[in-house]
């Protein structure tokens, strides 16, 4: 297993991502960001055969044996498709830890609550969102939680989220009272984070390539748990590297995660141009 | 003697009554019907409590001023990531109540109601501002283990509006999409309406028995509307207006520019006929209904 030295951001968290699960999980999973669903599909090819990637379709949500990311809306190709299941279903995979979902929230405290509802007072908020949507059955029910935060500011990072959507590691979960679905790993553009056992906070795991230590702390909202050394977040396998460039990720959708205003247009004209060539 | 359960879409909106709780089936911007949606914004109701997953169904209805109350699990356009303005606006003002829930407990408050029990028990939403937002949703001690679970709470419904691919005079519905979560909203609601495409006779909806989801000891009145879903999508007839979809959007953001909206395509027309002329006539059908490959459409993104 060689480590990459050529590898983008996208490719850092993305291999990092794939490894959260264990190689017997029979999970169904989905992502609202592209490096999660990337991180699906390399999972399902290396760690974790039995996992299932679910997209939502025209006639219902359809499983994939193989996903290749797009941005447009496409038709899956047959040969792509393993079977169906109906909306209703999935929320008996979620009641039994069998769903995972890779998202991010709007803000996300030291404990791991999550914040997808409201931007202020619960009951009069300066911004309202959807609202809660998933979080409050994703949080209590699947065998794991990821965060995933593209832009870490102390504008997503938080001493206190406006909302607790998805619950983390209030003492309710720590007395054993929330038994399942606690968050495990949070990624952002900086780093990897994880949670310390005795009091739920949110502590430094490593670092992403070229990021320093105090990039991560003047960015963050509220203390975060340093220990003594903090190593730098394993690079991508050549592996991993070669599967999301040639079939996971040709055309760089992963890309849009981290890009931003007139970047993230120029990444998206590129790629939804390339796509109608392939349509053609 | 025949059952003939077939009624117009202003009948079937004047059984239901002021104060009414209704459930409306579908999610986001699949398999809403839109046409009885918009039947009642036409009406003099007032005060309804609404319970959804919520798309242009609840945003319409909260711009038009019918809702007192929405109890949901989100307000979304397919793909879209903000929240329609009507329904933003009425939850930044404080300006109706609101029951924010998760998906799974819209689900289980549909359930307990459908098996007339007073609660579903659940583990979601535990130490989520779901439940100090709606204290009345309670905590319990589970018997046999002990556990601490939540007791959601049931969404007894008095009616519910049903989008269906065709249906038959007596109430049999056939739904050939994604059923979402359809069956839980019929089961919780005293009177339950077919918004049907078509309506057919049953020899006809027989030739598919296992299509014929929805049974007619449900079903209170079918109402025939032909692209009753639109702008929803109603898998295999139609695909959802991203068009439309995105005119409402962009309209809902303004009040003013809402009003505006409403007359031309809800207050303004009292026919189903009218209302397609007015979103785009056959042009616009022939666009909605073309079939290719559509069964594996990944759902676009609206803004």
């Amino acid at each position: 297993m060689a480590y990459a030295t050529d590898y983008t951001l996208e490719e850092q968290i993305v291999s990092r991502l794939a490894k959260v699960f264990d190689p017997k999980d029979r999970i169904l999973g989905e992502s609202v960001t592209h490096c999660g669903r990337a991180a699906l599909a390399l999972a399902k090819r290396l760690y974790a055969p039995e996992l299932a990637l679910v997209v939502l379709c025209h006639r219902t949500s359809i499983i994939l044996n193989r996903d290749t990311l797009h941005l447009s809306p496409h038709t899956i190709p047959a040969e792509d498709i393993e079977g169906e299941i109906p909306e209703r279903d999935i929320f008996f995979l979620i009641n039994q830890g069998m769903w995972h979902i890779f998202m991010g929230p709007a803000q996300l405290d030291q404990y791991g609550n999550a914040n997808i509802s409201l931007i202020g007072d619960k009951f009069k908020p300066t911004v309202a969102f959807p609202g809660s949507i998933g979080l409050p059955d994703n949080t209590t029910n699947q065998k794991r939680v990821v965060w995933l935060v593209n832009t870490h500011t102390k504008r997503v990072f938080v001493p206190r989220v406006d909302f607790i959507s998805g619950v983390g590691h209030i003492e309710l979960r720590r007395n054993g009272v929330i038994k399942y679905g606690a968050p495990v790993l949070v990624t952002s553009n900086l780093g990897c984070f994880d949670f310390e056992p005795a009091s739920g906070r949110m502590r430094v795991q490593s670092l992403h390539r070229g990021v320093a230590l105090e990039q991560v702390v003047q960015n963050t909202g509220f203390e975060l748990v340093v220990p003594a050394s903090v190593p730098p977040t394993d690079p991508p396998t050549e592996e991993e590297v070669r599967l999301l460039r040639e079939e996971i990720d040709p055309l760089g959708v992963c890309r849009l995660d981290f890009a931003q205003g007139v970047e993230a247009a120029r990444i998206s004209a590129e790629i939804t141009q390339r796509e109608a060539a392939l349509a053609r | 003697m025949a059952i003939d359960k077939r009624l117009t879409m202003a009948e079937a909106v004047a059984e239901l009554h002021d104060g009414a709780t209704i459930g409306i089936g579908g999610s986001a911007g699949r398999r809403k019907p839109m046409a009885l949606v918009r039947a009642i914004a036409r009406s003099s109701l007032k005060d309804l409590t609404v319970v959804c997953w919520g798309g242009p169904d609840l945003d319409l209805l909260i711009g038009a001023g019918k809702v007192k109350k929405a109890a949901y699990a989100f307000c979304r356009f397919e793909g879209g990531r903000g929240a329609p303005g009507n329904f933003r606006r009425a939850r930044q003002q404080g300006s109706i109540e609101f029951m924010e829930l998760s998906e799974y407990l819209c689900l289980s408050g549909l359930e307990a109601a459908g098996r007339r029990l007073p609660f579903f028990p659940v583990r979601s939403a535990l130490g989520t501002d779901i439940l100090t937002t709606s204290p009345q949703i309670q905590t319990f001690t589970a018997p046999y283990t002990g556990e601490t679970l939540v007791a959601m709470p049931a969404l007894n419904l008095d009616a519910a509006f049903i989008l269906v691919n065709a249906a038959d005079p007596s109430g049999y519905g056939q739904v050939l999409g994604d059923l979402m979560f359809d069956m839980p909203v019929v089961h919780a609601a005293k009177a339950v309406y077919l918004c049907a495409d078509k309506v057919v006779p049953l020899e006809v909806l027989k030739a598919d028995v296992r299509s014929m989801v929805i049974n007619r000891m449900w079903v209170a009145g079918v109402v025939e509307v032909p692209f009753g879903g639109h702008p929803a999508s109603n898998y295999p007839s139609y695909l959802a207006d991203m068009e439309h979809l995105r005119e409402h959007y962009q309209a809902a953001a303004d009040p003013q520019a809402f009003k505006a909206y409403l007359d031309k395509y809800v207050y303004g027309v009292d026919t189903q006929e009218a209302y397609l002329e007015r979103i785009g006539g056959v042009s616009k059908l022939l666009k909605l209904t073309r079939r290719d490959e559509a069964a594996w459409l990944t759902q676009p993104i609206t803004p």
